[in-house]
């Protein structure tokens, strides 16, 4: 899927890894769950984190971090 | 009777600004026992009382821990015997207050004795947002309160509304799965939209976003450069005339103890050995100070979580994260702060190879020493020495990187490997805070290192003055200094110097710096201080083996300046590494392996250039 930068998207899902579980367990501690809708404001240049903001949130994701979030 | 409160909350709540209101001046950093984090003691400001005291701790995003910090946290709210009975202020940014519900839902079920503090109530006012916090109150169960950060509008309310008594329930640890998160997140957004009245809601996020437009695109990287530039360049700018005041005062004190007791082995003690010992502590103080100030402005800010998100990606080309940025930039200025400024990294392997490869980032105190023997190979060519210098710095960097990417292969990464970096809003630097964090820091710097370099300074002198002869101090060559030097020559042959070099490389160890002085202590400068240097630099191009052939050669420069560039002989580095790694065993491998590397490197440039050249 593509992501349009400054458009509204749903999480559907929070995908969990056997790898590092952390990652999935601090994305719920920073607020994400099913359901929220997050903004996706830009990448950071030369495939820095993503940028991605809620009413809860503004935050600085890496691509693996933010990968696990599945948006619609 | 004081009676302990424990102030908890998420990073960027304010937490650390209401507890900087609460106490004032009085508090005191407290290692956690067995523990490599400090969390802050304070006593309440006498204005406000004499009988409490606070207690800050790291930020926490939840009572289940996933970072050194929150592990710190979790123990002084569980373990910790003076804290684990104590009532706690949970400290909640009111803009975000909907996320943040999920830690008192947790804190309830851990069955913790709180109350709670919001804070950021400007900003809820300046986004049109009202919250009925007394009917938040009585529906959660818990003591609301509301502060200003800014003004401290609230404070008196919060101080008389803080229990005595201590809650006997004993508190449990509690263990959330994704649907506890989901349950949570649905009762606080019920619970949150039940008390909200909005009217023209606004985004305060518009500012923030606006210079995040220019800050985190590809020019974000000439403006972190640009940045970054300033800050050191300032360390220097700012500092130098603080460091020269301090340097003439000790000067002039020791001059004026000799003076009033000539020939006194004493007086030569106190001047030469005591007084001389406190100058080489105190002159870094202004630089260390400098650097707190000026990165305690970019976090308040709001800059720093950004430049470690914008070097984010670069950094783990190298095995590490953003997270290790500040304290890397900091080593070029001092690796002690740099050390203590790890503490901010939450996986525990980007913390172990970010302290290893500190030591390595070319720090002040070897800029004397680069000056000198950069001199020796490009004399009267300042431009070329300007580029070689910048190079030496571009240099560590790389050599650090090199030593990184060789880390991550035998460390395995731990499981708190995450990234994940909350973007606070830009906000007016909170100046009053951030001067007295950074002096609080560098306190902390001058009483737990002062004493590790006074002390070995002291010893050094003492060594150079002993065994004496006819109640004078002997010849370097034959004081004890001078036979470790001599016992030690075998060893330092093959870096291409002779027993002298050996001393000052010694002598180092007390302060890299050192080694200038020492050198021309051993070859017998007798100069004014500003010619000694040239005189110095002549001797060296006339020193020689017995059997004729010379010791300072380009090899054995070359040698002398990677030894420098990678040994760890500063001992106060030392005693920081096991203070805040908390382990022994890292501390001297790092010494051992760092030194070993340097002294590897070195011996193998002296032999190249004696194949190829000589």
């Amino acid at each position: 899927m593509s992501i349009e930068f400054n458009r509204t998207y749903k999480i559907q899902k929070i995908l969990k890894s056997d790898q590092n579980a952390e990652i999935t367990d601090r994305l719920y501690d920073l607020g994400f769950v099913e359901g929220l809708d997050i903004i996706v404001e830009k990448r950071m240049p030369f495939g820095g984190p993503w940028i991605v903001s809620s009413p809860m949130i503004y935050v600085a994701l890496r691509d693996e971090e933010f990968k696990r979030l599945e948006l619609v | 009777m004081s009676h302990v409160y424990v102030l908890v909350g998420q990073p960027n709540s304010g937490k650390t600004t209401l507890y900087n209101w609460l106490t004032g001046s009085n508090y005191k950093t407290v290692n956690y026992p067995g523990s490599t984090i400090e969390y802050s003691m304070g006593s309440i400001d006498l204005k406000h009382g004499t009988n409490k005291s606070f207690v800050d701790t790291p930020g926490t995003y939840s009572l289940i821990p996933k970072s050194p910090d929150e592990i710190v946290t979790s123990k002084v709210l569980y373990e910790n015997e003076q804290t684990n009975k104590a009532h706690c202020i949970l400290v909640i940014d009111g803009v975000h207050l909907e996320r943040q519900m999920t830690l008192v839902l947790q804190m309830k079920q851990a069955n913790i004795d709180f109350s709670i503090v919001v804070t950021m109530a400007d900003l809820l006012k300046e986004q049109n947002t009202q919250i009925d916090f007394a009917a938040l109150s009585k529906s959660i169960g818990v003591p609301i309160y509301v502060f200003n950060g800014q003004t401290s509008e609230g404070i008196d309310k919060l101080i008389s509304g803080l229990p005595i008594a201590i809650s006997e329930k004993p508190r449990k640890k509690i263990s959330w799965t994704y649907l506890d998160f989901q349950r949570a997140r649905i009762d606080a957004m019920e619970e949150v939209d039940r008390v909200t009245r909005k009217s023209n809601t606004k985004d305060i996020y518009g500012f923030t976003k606006k210079l995040d437009a220019w800050f985190l695109s590809k020019l974000g990287f000439v403006f972190f450069f640009g940045i970054m530039t300033l800050l050191f360049a300032s360390l220097f700018w700012f500092s130098a005339p603080f460091s020269d005041l301090i340097e003439a005062g000790f000067g002039y004190i020791s001059a004026q103890i000799e003076a009033a007791y000539p020939e006194s082995f004493l007086a030569t003690f106190l001047s030469q050995g005591i007084v001389a010992s406190f100058a080489a502590v105190l002159v870094f103080v202004p630089q260390i100070l400098f650097l707190f100030l000026g990165l305690g402005f970019l976090e308040s800010s709001g800059y720093l979580p950004r430049a470690a998100a914008l070097i984010d990606h670069p950094l783990q080309k190298m095995g590490l994260g953003g997270r290790s940025f500040v304290p890397i930039l900091s080593g070029f200025a001092c690796a002690v702060p740099a050390l203590m400024a790890t503490r901010n990294i939450s996986s525990k392997r980007d913390r172990f190879i970010t302290s290893f490869i500190i030591p390595m980032m070319s720090c002040s105190a070897r800029l004397p020493v680069y000056g000198l023997l950069l001199l020796f190979l490009f004399p009267d060519n300042a431009i070329l020495i300007g580029f070689v210098f910048a190079g030496l710095y571009f240099l560590s960097l790389l050599f650090g990187a090199v030593a990184s990417m060789i880390l991550t292969k035998f460390v395995k990464p731990s499981k708190d490997q995450f990234f994940m970096m909350e973007l606070p809003l830009y906000r007016r630097p909170r100046i009053r805070i951030i001067i007295k964090q950074a002096l609080s820091k560098t306190k902390s710097y001058v009483t737990r290192a002062g004493p590790i370099i006074i002390f070995f300074a002291v010893l050094l002198w003492l060594g150079a003055q002993f065994p004496r002869v006819n109640s004078q101090a002997p010849e370097l060559a034959d004081s004890y200094i001078g036979q470790l030097g001599h016992v030690m020559e075998p060893v330092f042959k093959p870096m291409g110097v002779d027993w002298r070099v050996g001393v000052g490389l010694i002598s180092a160890f007390a302060a890299r710096e050192v080694f200038v002085s020492t050198m021309a202590v051993v070859f017998k400068v007798t100069a004014e201080e500003d010619q000694q240097e040239h005189d110095l630099l002549q001797i060296m191009n006339e020193a020689k083996f017995a059997d004729g052939t010379p010791i300072f050669t380009v090899g054995s420069v070359l040698g002398l300046i990677f030894f420098f560039m990678i040994a760890l002989q500063c001992m106060t580095t030392v005693a920081t590494q096991i203070r805040e790694s908390g382990s022994q065993k890292f501390a001297w491998t790092q010494l051992i392996v760092l030194n070993l590397v340097a002294y590897g490197g070195a011996v193998l440039i002296n032999q190249i250039y004696r194949l190829v050249v000589l």
